[in-house]
Order: structure tokens, then sequence, then C-alpha cells
């Protein structure tokens, strides 16, 4: 390899690493759940959180997830949180102060996720504290949550009770001092120990049993108050935003009762829920006037979410890792730098003879595979639009690459497909962040129609109702799911009566439940997951599942890279 | 762990025990050993594991491998730790840590004392950053275990090098920790520790601002005990 080659290779390594810090050798800005050799793992980082389900465990992969899940909720409704989300994207702001806020709440975020993510499993799986026997470091911190919430009754009343606690903890005014400090960067001495997450957590855990019980009787009688029931009674088949609003009044109560009656916790400044949204908007403002942008999680006047919303932003920050680093790549055109029977050749030579076209987002196709100084140049000067390819898996001297063989036309795939005609399975996959930009379809998909279409959901399927979109507006929806046979990895397919193409989600199974939940609420007695004959779909699905989770480093929903 | 308070509403639960001791806890100390000496004594292992600090370590201290104690020291003993990528490892299984037998020994009594400390009421400063001050106000090695009463008593004596007993100022005190605890410790938490410690006896107000370390021969004492 020449010098000039080992640079371009570096050079789109850290182009890798710097669109996704979870990838970075150094994860001090990262909160993580690593547990024994083969267990499954996660790690959450200020812009997404990436899952490695590992086996067959059910459990434990709800585990897993939930547990980033609640990293990602903790840092997204607090101060402390939105600090942290600024550090994270402010231009000029090292890692090094992301770095130490990191690890002033990673003890009292370490313990909620581990605490809730096992509480809520728990509802699926009722033998779920083994899990930890495979992340032993992780035991002891939810224990920190059980030990001091056993007086109260009820799993639910645990949970809020320690939803409030972990919020409290990271709901001192510090982007005040942010605010106050700013342009110049805030450093960690300027922050007393008073509004630090761990140092606050530690003085709460030290509450008595009995200061415990009388904040949530004061908590029930709140709820009673507001709700006229109990709070384990809520039927939970109401919205997310109900739930959130009821849950809250408890949540609130039980919280200001316990710092209230304890003169040390009372004596710590702290804020009230979304008391921060307004210092961060003018956080926001004053780096805006500087010219630089800096988005947070939320904004002071933003209505409360829809249950679809809610669930989108997770998605959105959900990565499903494949392999641990992407492949290296390379694209080549036919009759070029490759021979197109040779590629077919290959593709034929497989256990079950298969092509698959893949339709990708430019943006999207370069953060997913290490692309040399070249490839990446020829990427950024292509048309908007897909990028159709075949994929290869390749040894290139001694380095497994995929080998990209571009189709370029309308005219060049109509060849293609000729030339594979009666050799094996084919199929087209496009990613539906690629159909919801109709632009190149007009040209495209009259050829692409001589196989059949599988669209890869990679985004949120709110955008996809109506009139002429992938999920219609009056159609007749039928899915169904699909066992792959691979540990960790699920799958949804849907057809909407009438369109030519079918539509997958592929995800651990706690994503593929969120799809579901979404496909529910937003197509309601239109959608049936029984009673409809997937037969002639079989092959293709499974040519497509493969040679995505043979190729793809990872399975993401942020829209192809947005 | 209880606390035998010398002054209510004064913010800190010291007590100042006089030089001379009570002879009840004269006949206890008979059995007693620095704690210096007991973590001497350890056979501490070349690679040393959570179940070996929570197991040996800290039972043998007397402290509940369950209580919030034993997390407090877990705690301080992983943030003196982490920084250092050579010696810390977080495996499969837990975390490990491989470090020269004096340094680990450092690192033990540091996170005992720093959790002491911070549970029976020191908060002031978070308790990972106390291992980093103890030294200046604590001197270490003459703090004493009794595992039947798993007790601490700690002589507080300000690691005053050449400042004998003249009046200088928290700041002078705070400079002389290392720039990158410093660069962590807000001084508003320091001077308020400094404060309670003036409040407690164990430092003296010299006016102005300025404290004083006390004059030798008249140790002041914490008394910290395990329930």
């Amino acid at each position: 390899m020449t010098e000039d080659e080992v640079s371009a290779q570096q050079a789109s390594t850290r182009g890798a690493e710097e669109a996704d810090p979870t990838l970075s050798t150094d994860l001090s800005c990262c909160l993580l759940l690593i547990g024994e050799d083969e267990a499954s793992s996660g790690i959450y980082s200020p812009l997404a959180y990436r899952l490695r389900p590992r086996g067959d465990d059910l459990a434990e992969h709800h585990v897993m997830h939930l547990h980033e899940i609640h990293h990602k909720a903790l840092n997204d409704d607090t101060a402390w949180g939105a600090l942290i989300h600024v550090a994270a994207r402010h231009p000029g702001w090292t890692p090094d102060f992301l770095a130490l806020l990191v690890a002033n709440c990673r003890t009292v975020h370490e313990s909620f996720a581990s605490f809730m993510s096992v509480s809520l499993a728990r509802t699926r799986h009722h033998d779920v504290d083994r899990v930890f026997d495979r992340y032993p470091v992780y035991r002891p911190l939810a224990a920190r949550f059980e030990r001091l919430l056993r007086p109260l009754q009820g799993q639910h009343r645990r949970e809020l009770a320690a939803t409030g606690i972990a919020r409290w903890c990271m709901s001192a005014p510090v982007i005040d001092l942010a605010l106050s400090a700013y342009p110049e960067v805030l450093t960690l001495s300027a922050i007393p120990s008073a509004m630090r997450p761990d140092h606050r957590f530690r003085l709460a855990v030290r509450v008595d049993s009995g200061q415990i019980e009388a904040a949530a009787a004061a908590a029930d009688r709140a709820f009673r108050k507001d709700n006229g029931g109990e709070v384990d009674t809520v039927a939970l088949t109401e919205t997310d935003a109900a739930l959130d609003t009821a849950w809250g009044v408890w949540e609130d109560a039980f919280v200001a009762h316990l710092v209230a009656s304890v003169p040390r916790l009372a004596a710590l400044p702290t804020l009230p829920p979304n008391g921060h949204l307004q210092s961060a908007a003018s956080l926001t403002r004053a780096a805006a006037a500087g010219g630089l942008t800096v988005e947070l999680p939320h904004e002071t006047d933003e209505a409360p979410l829809s249950d679809i919303e809610s669930v989108q932003r997770l998605l959105n920050a959900t990565t499903l890792a494949l392999r641990e680093f992407p492949y290296r790549g390379a694209l080549a055109i036919p009759g070029g730098e490759v021979d197109l029977e040779e590629v077919l050749a290959l593709c034929e030579a497989s256990g079950r003879p298969h092509v698959v076209l893949h339709g990708r987002r430019v943006v999207d196709l370069a953060r997913s595979f290490n692309f040399g100084r070249g490839d990446r140049g020829r990427l950024a000067d292509l048309a908007p639009g897909p990028v159709f390819a075949i994929r290869n898996l390749i040894d290139h001297d001694g380095e497994e690459v995929i080998l990209h063989t571009e189709v370029t036309s309308p005219d060049a795939f109509a060849s293609l497909a000729g030339s594979w005609a009666g050799r094996g399975v084919a199929a087209v996959c496009v990613t539906a962040s690629c159909f919801v930009e109709e632009a190149w379809q007009q040209g495209w998909l009259p050829a692409l129609r001589v196989w059949p279409i599988v669209v890869l959901v990679d985004l949120g399927l709110a955008p996809m109702v109506g009139e002429g979109r992938l999920l219609g507006s009056q159609e007749h929806v039928y899915g169904t799911y699909l066992g792959l046979g691979r540990g960790g990895v699920r799958a949804l397919a849907w057809h909407v009566d009438g369109h030519p193409h079918v539509m997958l989600v592929l995800g651990d199974d706690l994503t593929v439940q969120l799809f579901a939940g979404q496909l529910e609420d937003t197509l309601g007695l239109r959608l049936s997951l029984e009673d409809s004959d997937w037969s002639q779909w079989l092959d293709v699905l499974a040519a497509v599942t493969s040679n995505v989770l043979e190729t793809e480093p990872a399975l993401r929903y942020d829209a192809g890279g947005g | 762990m209880a606390v035998e308070r010398e002054r209510a509403g004064a913010g800190i639960q010291l007590r100042r025990y006089p030089s001379r001791r009570h002879p009840q806890q004269e006949r206890d100390m008979t059995h007693a050993s620095t704690l210096a000496e007991h973590v001497d004594n350890l056979e501490i292992p070349d690679e040393l594991d959570r179940d070996w600090f929570t197991s040996s370590f800290l039972v043998s201290c007397g402290i509940d491998p369950h209580s919030d104690v034993a997390d407090l020291c877990e705690d301080v003993l992983l943030a003196s730790v982490l920084g250092d990528d050579a010696a810390f490892h977080l495996r499969p299984g837990g975390w490990r840590l491989n470090v020269a037998g004096t340094a680990v020994k450092a690192l033990l009594t540091g996170a005992l004392l720093g959790a002491a400390l911070f549970h029976y009421g020191a908060t002031d400063i978070p308790a990972e950053l106390l291992p980093a001050v103890i030294p200046l106000v604590v001197d270490v090695n003459r703090v004493r275990l009794s595992r039947r009463e798993r007790e601490l008593l700690v002589p507080l004596r300000i690691a005053s090098a050449g400042l004998g007993e003249m009046a200088v100022s928290p700041h002078v005190l705070y400079n002389r920790l290392e720039p990158s605890v410093r660069a962590e410790l807000n001084f508003g938490d320091f001077a308020d520790f400094c404060d309670r410690l003036i409040a407690a006896g164990h430092l003296d107000d010299a006016g102005l601002g300025d404290v004083r370390t006390r004059p030798g021969g008249r140790p002041a004492w914490i008394r910290v005990t395990w329930t």
C-alpha cells in the first residue's frame, strides 16, 4: 500500500469515527453497558446510541436497549444533560470538558439506567435479574436505587421515584453558569459540587426509609387529588403524553416532599422540571449570534410529544451495530474498473444465487463504508438522488472490501437484469429515505420494477402516510414478522395493498416492536398482522435481509443521515 | 456510621477528642492498628478486582459490602484510577486494577478515608476528590482502625510543611493541590470545607479570611464509627 493510500485510508477511517463517536477508541465521553465476552453491549454518546445484541437471550437484548434509552431520556430532559448536549455539539468546546461532565454524572446515570432497564424488562421476563450475571459491574449500581426505594409499594412507584431522584440530581441551574461564562467555555472547577449530579446522588441515597415512605405518601395524596385514583391503576392504554402528565404529578410531588424534608438536599440549588429550557435557549441564541448552530433535543415552547414523535426521537438516535467497524468500501463502474459478468458470477457462486441492487443516499453510503479518498471525491461529485450498486464482499490484498458495482442509469440496469435472467433470485433494496425524495423516481422506477422492490425502512413512519406515499391513506396494510435465524436481529415486513413493493424493517426485538407500535398507531384498523400470504416474497426477503446483514455495518433509522 | 457531635448546628459532625483518651477507648485501641498498618498487613493480589475489594478489603474493615459506605468506597477508588488507562481495565466480569503494591495501598487507604469523611458529613467536596484533599488536612499514616468497634480515629494535621503556625489563606492550601485536582475542585467548596474544619475546631481562624494550623502537641481527632 502506498503512502498516499495509507493516508487516504486513515482519513476515511477518521471520517467514520467523527460521524459516529461511539466508534471512537476514546469512550470517555460515552456511557457504556459492557458485560462478559459475548454479552450484548450498548454505548451512549450525546449524539446517538449504539447497540450490539449478541446471542439469543431476548431478556438481555431488552435490558441492553432499555438501558441506552434511559441514558438518552435522562440527558434529554435535564439541565446537566442539556449542558452535555451543548458541550458535544458546540464548536471549540473540547472533548476534555465533555468527558468531565460525563464523569461527574456517570454514577447516577448508570445506576438509573441499570435499575430502570431491568425493572421495565421484568414485565416481560420474570427472571430478568439473571441478566446481571453477565454484567456484574451494573448489579451494585442498580442496587443503589433498589436499596433506597425498597420501602415503596409496587414496582411502578419505585420506577417513578427513581426517575424523580435521577432527574433531580441532574437539575441544578448549571446552564446559567455556562451562560454567564459564555463565550468562554465553562470549566468544571467553576461548577460547585452542589450542582454536580453524582455528588447530589450520593447525598440523596443516604435518605432514610421513613423519609422515602413519607414522600411517597405525599405523592399518593397529590396524585389522588389530581387524578382521583392510585398511581398504579392508570390504564396503560392512555397516550404517552397523558401518562407522562399523570405520572409527572406523582413524581414531582415525591421529589418536592423528599427534598423539603431533608435539609442537606433542600440546601442544594435545583430547577423545577424543564426549568432549564429557557437558559438553554438563551445559550443556543448566544451561539447563533456568533454564527454557530447548536441544536438541543427540546425547545422551550415545545408541545407534549405524541406517541409517534417520542418513539421517532428514540429511533433517530438508535444504531444497531452489525459489526465492530465498517468494511472498507470501493466503488467500481462496469466496463471500467470491473467486469459485470465477473460480478454476477460472484453473486451466482453464493450458496443460494442472488443479486441485490441497493439504492442508498450518498451521505448514507459515505458514512457506512471506509472509502478511499478517490471514491469519496467521486461520491461528493455525484448528482442528487440515490446511488445504485450491487455489493460483493471480496478479498483485496488480504483485506475484506465491499465492492460496490455501480449501476449508473436505468438503461444500465436493464442490461444488468437481462444478463442475470434465469440465474437466481433478484431484488432491488431501496431505503425509505431515498423513496421520500421523489425526483429520481420517474426516471428509475419503471425500469427497476422488472425486479421485486423492497423498501428498507430507515426513518419514522409518520412522513410516509398520505395519498401517493409509502403507507398510503386508505389502503389496507398486511404485515408479518420474519424469523431470520440470526441472533439479535428481527424483521417486520408489510405490504400496502396495491403498491408494487413491500417494506421491511430490520432491528433488535425492541426496535421492531417500536415500529410495530408506530404502524398500529399510524394505521389503526388499516393494519392486519395476521392472515396474509407471503410465500411469493420469501425468497426475495431472504436475499435482501442476508445481503443487508452481511454488508451493512449498522442499521439506523435517522433517514440515511439526515 | 454514627458520628458524635461536638457542637449542635455547627454544620459538621466532628468531635475533637482530648489528647488523653478515655480508659475504655485506651483498652479498645490495644487491639487496634493504624489503617496504614492494617493495609500493610493485607495480602494484596497483583491484580485487584471488585470481588477482592469488597469481600476481602471492605469486610476486613468491618464495612458491609452491600451498604452505601461500600458503594462510596468503590466510587472513590475507581475515580482515583479511571484516568490511568495502563492500570485500570473495565473488563468482562467487572473491573480490574493492576498497580504496583505501594500505590494500591495508598489508593485503598484514600478510598476508605474519603468515603468515611464524606459519609459522616464532610460533604462540601465531591467524594471522589477527597483522597486528593485528605493529605492536605489529615495525617493518613496515623489513622486508626479498630475492627471490633469498626471505628476510625483520624488525627487531623494540616500537611503544612514549611507553614508552621503561620496564618495562610485557604488559597495557599488550595494551590498546594495538584493542578489536575484544582481543575476539577471548585475553590468555593474547598473554602467551605476549611470553614467547617474551623467550626469543628480542627483549624484555627486567623482572621481576615486566613486559617492557621493547630500547634503541635494538640492533635485534633475525628472519630467515625461504622454502624
